[in-house]
């Protein structure tokens, strides 16, 4: 599918909001422990912010308070200058994209994108014009006589954000639509995704626990965990350089090694075979990217298996100490053994304790 | 089908075929002994094969009865209690499964009591509620007059409806209802009512059907309340006026000629419904499963 769109849907659509979470709280009747604790974070207008995070990690609950569809424990949300927080969905300015479509099944695809320009008892005319140019930008004008249960899934796909977009809404949210979809079709709806943001210009936040779609989506990636936000980032800064133990494991493909590394003296010994200068004595976690590590010179490590992806293999080594090091090497066979070593400028250092980045601690040469 | 032996087929229709025999067989002597006069039954008890008489047995259910008027009278009822109990049921469904309810599982818990304790093992008590529906406020010391439903059509419907299987069966289907649909109707703007009209109602339509025939059925059967709750023959329902011929006469026999064609009358508007409206009625089989 291409998209083509001579002109922006409206004004109101073009630009999006600010939006500013301020210490916002939520905790569940009957829970011990708070889903969202304390979470202050400023998304920029026309931003695509991607809240990445494992299951349970409070995504979708902040998404729905953005939303209005969850009430607020505490905490202030203000879109642009006006707060949010104690409206309802209709009056935020807001639409959202479901993660199963959630189309009504007995409305033809056009009741479907202008039922809320209906309740909003919107001229006749000025939603069929709406209709109709939606309906062009997203190639679905021949199929607004359907009823989604005949169309394909990536048909409903658009349908839903079709619905999400006739209000030409300042804030866009996403409950994880990709993730009903079949590989290739995400590929697609992903690109698509992008270019659509591009144009429409609203501020736009998705939700996922899928890393790929958070790296090729995002402008600024939020990493949560138990509700808190451990780096809220560029893709390219995340992993470059992830702020804690949690982001360097949760995010690569695969994901960081985090080998445990003791300073002693001022200096630590690599399971590599090399050391390094470190600036304070103590245990530390030594996190390195697989395809950061360097085949061929250093150390030798066993080899535990290989998985074979195609373009490149990934092997499992067995370092002296009985660890797990992971390398990405160009395909084909190995032996039973591997000489590795790491670029020192590769290198990532997290406080054994805290897990947060102590990367100045290195002294490189 | 788990097995697909040819043999294993024709002795699973032969079975069918018996059950089908067993179940049928009461209707058909039901159908063949109205159709013989008073004194042939007499001489020769009830009847395989038809005789001649099955139109002069009719007209004299539809003169000599008060079969016709009863007929009405279930009607009337019927289609109280079954529109009733879809109006009810899928109000209190809805709030139970879409409204964020305090209590609700204390509210769910008393309609689900309603199905353990069916009026007809309540019916002394629900008969004193419906003698005078005021009392609880007149046993509060307020003056209000005493209203007796007793021996009216919507006192015969009315305890039928109070009844908690539509609200269960809804309940069941509505939980099969994507939530999304919801979240997504607030988000569109819509509020709690609009989306139970626009958007709840519509998918509802098949279950609701299932759920009127049932209890169109149920109403249309039953005995025991209508048989308590009208005192004259004039407001009995149609099953009742059955089993009230059996002992009119005195001294002689039973017409069972007479009862036997009233009987088969009387199943005619039940068996018309299930015929037009199998469809949804084995959809409705399908949902009280779930």
């Amino acid at each position: 599918m291409t998209l083509t769109l001579e002109r922006p849907v409206t004004a109101a659509a073009r630009t999006g909001t600010d939006i500013h979470i301020e210490g916002l709280e939520k905790t569940y009747a009957g829970a011990q422990a708070s889903v969202i604790p304390n979470l202050t974070a400023h998304l920029r207008a026309g931003e695509f912010t991607v809240i990445l995070g494992p299951s349970g990690c409070g995504k979708s609950t902040l998404l729905n308070m953005l939303a209005g569809l969850e009430a607020v424990g505490a905490g202030r949300i203000r879109f642009g200058a006006r707060e949010v927080q104690a409206l309802a969905p209709r009056d935020r300015g807001c639409a959202m994209v479901f993660q199963n479509y959630a189309l009504y099944p007995h409305m033809t695809v056009a009741r479907n994108m202008d039922y809320s320009l209906r309740i909003a008892k919107v001229p006749r005319a000025e939603r069929e014009a709406r209709v109709a140019e939606v309906a062009r930008m997203l190639e679905l004008s021949a199929l607004l006589d359907r009823r989604p249960s005949q169309l394909s899934g990536g048909q409903r796909q658009r349908v839903a954000i079709g619905r999400a977009i006739i209000r030409e809404p300042q804030v866009l949210l996403f409950d994880e639509p990709l993730s009903n979809l079949d590989a290739r079709l995400r590929n697609e709806t992903r690109m698509e995704l992008a270019q659509l943001h591009r144009r429409i210009g609203a501020t736009s936040v998705f939700v996922t626990h899928d890393q790929v779609e958070a790296m090729t989506l995002a402008d600024r990636v939020m990493i949560l965990n138990k509700g808190r936000i451990e780096q809220f980032a560029p893709p390219s800064d995340i992993y470059a350089a992830p702020a804690s133990t949690f982001v360097a494991g949760f995010l690569g493909s695969p994901p960081m090694n985090l080998l445990a590394v003791e300073s002693r003296n001022g200096r630590m010994a690599l399971p590599d075979g090399s050391t390094i200068g470190c600036r304070r004595d103590g245990m530390f976690q030594l996190g390195i990217r697989p395809e950061h590590i360097r085949l061929g010179t250093g150390a030798e490590m066993r080899v535990q298996f290989r998985e074979e992806l195609g373009s490149h293999s990934v092997i499992a080594l067995t370092t002296s100490d009985g660890g797990r090091l992971r390398v990405t090497a160009p395909p084909g066979g190995v032996g039973d053994a591997l000489r590795v070593s790491f670029p020192q400028d590769a290198l990532h250092l997290f406080d054994a304790e805290t897990g947060l980045a102590v990367r100045e601690l290195l002294i490189r040469t | 089908m788990i097995e697909t032996r040819t043999s294993f087929d024709r002795i699973a229709m032969a079975i069918l075929w018996l059950g089908i025999l067993f179940i049928l067989a009461p209707l058909w002597i039901a159908l063949m002994s109205a159709s013989h006069s008073y004194e042939h039954i007499l001489r020769n008890g009830l009847a395989w094969y038809p005789g001649g008489h099955l139109v002069d047995n009719l007209i004299r259910v539809f003169t000599d009865t008060r079969i016709p008027v009863q007929m009405f009278n279930s009607l009337i009822v019927a289609l109280m209690t079954a529109v009733g109990i879809c109006i009810l049921s899928f109000c209190t469904a809805f709030a139970l499964v879409f409204l964020n309810l305090r209590f609700g599982w204390l509210v769910f818990a008393t309609i689900f009591g309603t199905i353990l304790l069916p009026v007809d093992i309540r019916v002394v008590p629900t008969y004193q509620v419906m003698s005078n529906i005021m009392e609880p406020f007149a046993a509060l010391g307020l003056p209000v007059p005493q209203i007796s439903l007793v021996n009216t059509h919507i006192g015969l419907a009315l305890p039928a409806i109070a009844h908690g299987t539509g609200t269960f069966m809804l309940r069941q289907f509505f939980r099969t209802v994507p939530m999304d649909l919801a979240r997504a109707a607030r988000m569109d703007g819509a509020g709690a009512l609009r989306f139970m009209w626009d958007v709840l109602l519509p998918l509802s339509r098949p279950a609701l059907a299932a759920l009127f025939v049932l209890m169109f059925l149920g109403g249309w059967t039953n005995y025991l309340w209508p048989l308590v709750a009208s005192s004259t023959a004039d407001m009995q329902t149609a099953v009742v006026g059955l089993a009230r011929l059996a002992t009119d006469g005195d001294s002689r026999a039973p017409d069972f000629p007479l009862m036997m064609a009233a009987a088969s009358a009387v199943s005619l508007i039940p068996l018309t419904l299930i015929a037009v409206l199998q469809r949804f009625l084995v959809r409705g089989m399908a949902l009280t499963e779930k």
